[in-house]
């Protein structure tokens, strides 16, 4: 019974998660490919261009990751590497930049690569 | 400085040739002899200049054959295949011959145009190109201004510069981009991306059997395709052939099969059904642990049997017995080949869909002889930024009209539509390069309304098209053998994944300027002139940053092979579908109330006095680029093929000058009879009938498709459907 309450209880918490990053994922992806090619990409890019070298990262854009591996990232963005940065934009914003990321992901409809 | 070569008309050339050819056969007579010059009358001529050879990459359609021009005194004097172009199989076809009309075309546009009477009057203003730059930016930022930057819609063309030209719409601020491709390609594009979650290169040369249905790639030329179709029958792999049109496809096939138009579909279920039914799939490395819905397609296949597709597609049973039986045979080195143009039918992408699910069956993706996975060829896409206008509406002006629309592409006909009615919101500019809707989309005069509710026009090309002609601006574009352009990346199947580029062959003649330059200077002109400060040759380096010797192959070979990985790209990796395996059963059609899997509906048939119009082309034309004077000797107008048991009971006769007519339209053009046509099927190859003057090899020579045929489009991409049409035939003189 304990353990069926445990399982219970989980699933509410990660059908809430979930729900919560489904929610976030209602944003303008237009907007959010504006945002990811401001915030994002200059770190992110194939040849990143951010002044401080220590910031340069690998390639990532939409199709770099699976729609639900997205959505991993949306939940667990403060373990990023990132996160501080992330910290300065608003929820608006981090909801277009996510929706324009799972919209255009490599399982998505129309996977998108970042140029 | 660039060198400039005078102006040549049609008639400045005729008359100059007409008048050497009479000097020259009248040196021989004895009176003229004695008043030419000793030396002259000895034949001595001028010393002949050095022939020079130049890397190059066709553009006489969108394969990008690798070819060497032979330049004399600054004039192509010859075009030669590229020997080491393994996508072609170092070869180059009529089209690619025939390049040298292209760039030395009589009906080239010279100089910048503006328009003085009313569209399509034929009333022009030369202009300099500081007047057209300045004009069309002013017009562009009113339009910007008065409907936001969405307010403009954009078509890059099928081009090497595309890119650019594509880079200039997003800085702009309009995501109103569409393409030729959506009257092309896409359904296909859309069934292999939802069943396995890209699109793939069919590897022909390792095939061992090929099912092709409705594709015609003798003469509609993919390369290395239709090269490996010839040698894969060398080598003993067999090619069915379904079409109601006996075409040179089907001459060369093993099998072939007049299949009624638009039952395609029929066929491919039917198959499925044996194939399942009889087990015939690769039970431990296919079916059902690599698919998702195998078992639901089990049950929904149960009625799709070889008997009821006879009735429908007119096959025997018996041989789509057999020849299901054959390929599974054969799996996985076949397939059923996905062809390229699929704009044909209202469920085409249902109908593609069925034929990506029999491959699917097959197990034959990333596998030699069967689906190919894109390579790695490795060359980048330049980062820009874009910008942002708030006052810009949610999204592209036909979004969510048809369920899969492809985010990148659009569709053309509903955005024609959109901006007809001004909802969701109004288009009304139209940036055009390369690209001749006027000739290639269904329903011209529906094209024609789309026009009048535009307050600018402006169109970068090499010739006056029908498209130009109703433009407000016409720019001048430089022909490919007078650009340099950015490095394209290309897949040839196994044969290669490589890359090309181009520089200029010839100086630009006239006052013709590329797609590259005419951005920048807008752009300069509009405030954003920091976006395009680069060279072509900078922009090349930042495509090829970390593939070495690139650059050096390019300018020594003419070409750059990636020697990335052919077969087992994905090697037990997911697929980039929604389950990560093959999708037989779409999980998203299903939850946007679209059938998940394909289902077979009867189509609107010709009555006994109507005929179903198929479109094509031939192996000599590419769409609109049919003004070119060595291509017209094959074939100097378009006709209408008819069978003659249908000609004879409505009494026409072959050469007869004839009237097809639907509900949107009507062309004349002669009649051709052929036995090799499905009874109630006529066709009519695209690219003549033209209403510019200046197209002045096939204006007013036999008939525009796009005249004759209705808007219909397929439901689930927004592709055209150009074979819905049905239409009339009568004798008119």
């Amino acid at each position: 019974m304990k353990k069926l309450i445990i399982m219970y209880v989980a699933a509410i918490l990660f059908a809430t998660q979930v729900g919560i990053a489904l929610a976030m994922l209602d944003g303008n992806p237009r907007k959010g490919r504006f945002l990811y090619r401001q915030e994002c990409r200059p770190c992110h890019m194939d040849n990143p261009i951010h002044e401080m070298k220590e910031f340069h990262a690998e390639y990532l854009g939409p199709d770099s990751k699976r729609q639900a591996e997205w959505i991993e990232v949306l939940e667990n963005k403060e373990q990023l590497p990132c996160f501080e940065h992330w910290k300065e934009i608003s929820q608006e914003d981090l909801n277009d930049i996510f929706t324009y990321l799972h919209g255009g992901a490599a399982d998505s409809p129309t996977p998108e690569r970042c140029g | 400085m660039k060198e400039k070569m005078p102006p040549l008309s049609r008639r400045k050339f005729l008359k100059t040739s007409l008048t050497a050819a009479a000097v020259t056969a009248g040196a021989g007579t004895p009176l003229i002899k004695s008043l030419v010059p000793k030396a002259h009358a000895s034949g001595s001529r001028p010393p002949l200049g050095e022939l020079t050879s130049h890397f190059t990459a066709c553009d006489m359609c969108f394969n990008r054959c690798g070819m060497i021009a032979r330049v004399r005194n600054g004039v192509i004097e010859k075009i030669d295949p590229n020997p080491k172009f393994l996508k072609s199989r170092g070869m180059i076809c009529a089209r690619g011959n025939a390049a040298i009309k292209h760039i030395y075309d009589p009906d080239r546009l010279k100089y910048p145009l503006r328009r003085t009477g009313k569209r399509g009057e034929g009333k022009w203003e030369r202009i300099s190109w500081d007047e057209a730059l300045d004009y069309t930016a002013e017009k562009m930022l009113e339009i910007g201004e008065k409907y936001t930057r969405c307010g403009m819609m954009f078509i890059p063309g099928s081009d090497m510069q595309s890119q650019l030209v594509h880079r200039f719409a997003e800085i702009y601020g309009s995501y109103n981009i569409t393409s030729h491709e959506t009257l092309c390609l896409l359904s296909k594009n859309r069934a292999y991306l939802d069943t396995i979650g890209e699109v793939p290169y069919p590897d022909v040369f390792y095939s061992k059997y090929i099912i092709i249905a409705g594709a015609n790639p003798f003469e509609a030329i993919i390369t290395p395709d239709t090269m490996d179709f010839f040698e894969a029958r060398k080598n003993g792999c067999k090619i069915v052939v379904l079409d109601p049109r006996f075409t040179k496809t089907a001459a060369l096939a093993d099998e072939w099969y007049q299949i009624k138009p638009g039952t395609d579909m029929a066929f491919f279920l039917a198959l499925c059904h044996v194939i399942v039914k009889e087990e015939l799939y690769d039970r431990d490395g296919c079916c059902p642990k690599m698919t998702y819905g195998f078992d639901e397609f089990f049950l929904h296949i149960q009625q799709y049997t070889p008997e009821w597709a006879e009735k429908e597609c007119g096959i025997p049973a018996e041989d789509i017995i057999r020849i299901a039986r054959e390929i599974t045979a054969a799996a996985p080195a076949a397939m059923v080949y996905p062809g390229r143009r699929t704009s044909d039918y209202e469920d085409s992408t249902q109908i593609r869909r069925a034929m990506a699910i029999t491959n699917a069956l097959l197990n034959n993706f990333d596998k030699p002889g069967g689906l190919l996975a894109l390579r790695e060829v490795g060359v980048k896409t330049p980062y820009y930024d874009i910008p942002w206008y708030d006052d810009n509406p949610f999204d592209r002006v036909e979004a969510g009209l048809v369920p899969g629309l492809i985010d990148h592409e659009g569709s053309f006909q509903l955005m024609r539509e959109a901006i007809i009615s001004g909802e969701p919101y109004p288009i009304k500019g139209w940036f055009n390069f390369k690209t001749n809707f006027m000739q290639t989309a269904a329903n011209r005069n529906k094209t024609l309304e789309m026009i009048n509710h535009l307050e600018f026009i402006v169109n970068i090309d090499i010739a006056m098209t029908d498209t130009a002609w109703y433009s407000d601006v016409v720019l001048p574009g430089a022909s490919f053998l007078e650009r340099k352009d950015p490095v394209s990346a290309l897949q040839g199947s196994s044969a290669c994944a490589c890359a090309v580029l181009r520089d200029p062959v010839v100086p630009e003649m006239f006052e013709s300027r590329s797609p590259f330059w005419i951005c920048q200077e807008l752009s300069k002109r509009m405030g954003f002139g920091d976006s395009f400060d680069f060279t072509i040759d900078e922009y090349r380096l930042k495509q090829i940053d970390g593939l070495d010797g690139a650059m050096e192959a390019m300018l020594k070979d003419g070409v750059y092979y990636n020697p990335s990985q052919v077969y087992g790209i994905y090697a037990g990796s997911p697929l980039k579908t929604l389950s990560g395996v093959k999708e037989i059963y779409n999980q998203r059609y299903a939850r946007s109330g679209v059938d998940p899997m394909p289902v077979y509906r009867k189509r609107r048939m010709p009555d006994k006095n109507q005929f179903r119009l198929v479109v094509g082309r031939t192996a000599f034309f590419t769409h609109a680029q049919t003004n070119n004077e060595l291509l017209t000797e094959f074939m100097e107008e378009n006709v209408l093929n008819m069978h003659p048991d249908s000609a004879q009971k409505m009494g026409l006769k072959d050469g007869d000058l004839i009237e097809v007519k639907s509900r949107v339209g009507s062309g004349r053009l002669r009649l051709e009879l052929t036995e090799g046509i499905e009874r109630q099927t006529v066709y009519m190859a695209t690219g003549f009938g033209a209403l510019s003057p200046q197209m002045s090899l096939v204006h007013k020579k036999g008939a525009s498709i796009s005249e004759v045929l209705e808007d219909y489009h397929d439901e689930i991409s927004g592709n055209m459907a150009m074979h819905e049409t049905l239409v009339s035939v009568r004798k008119v003189a």
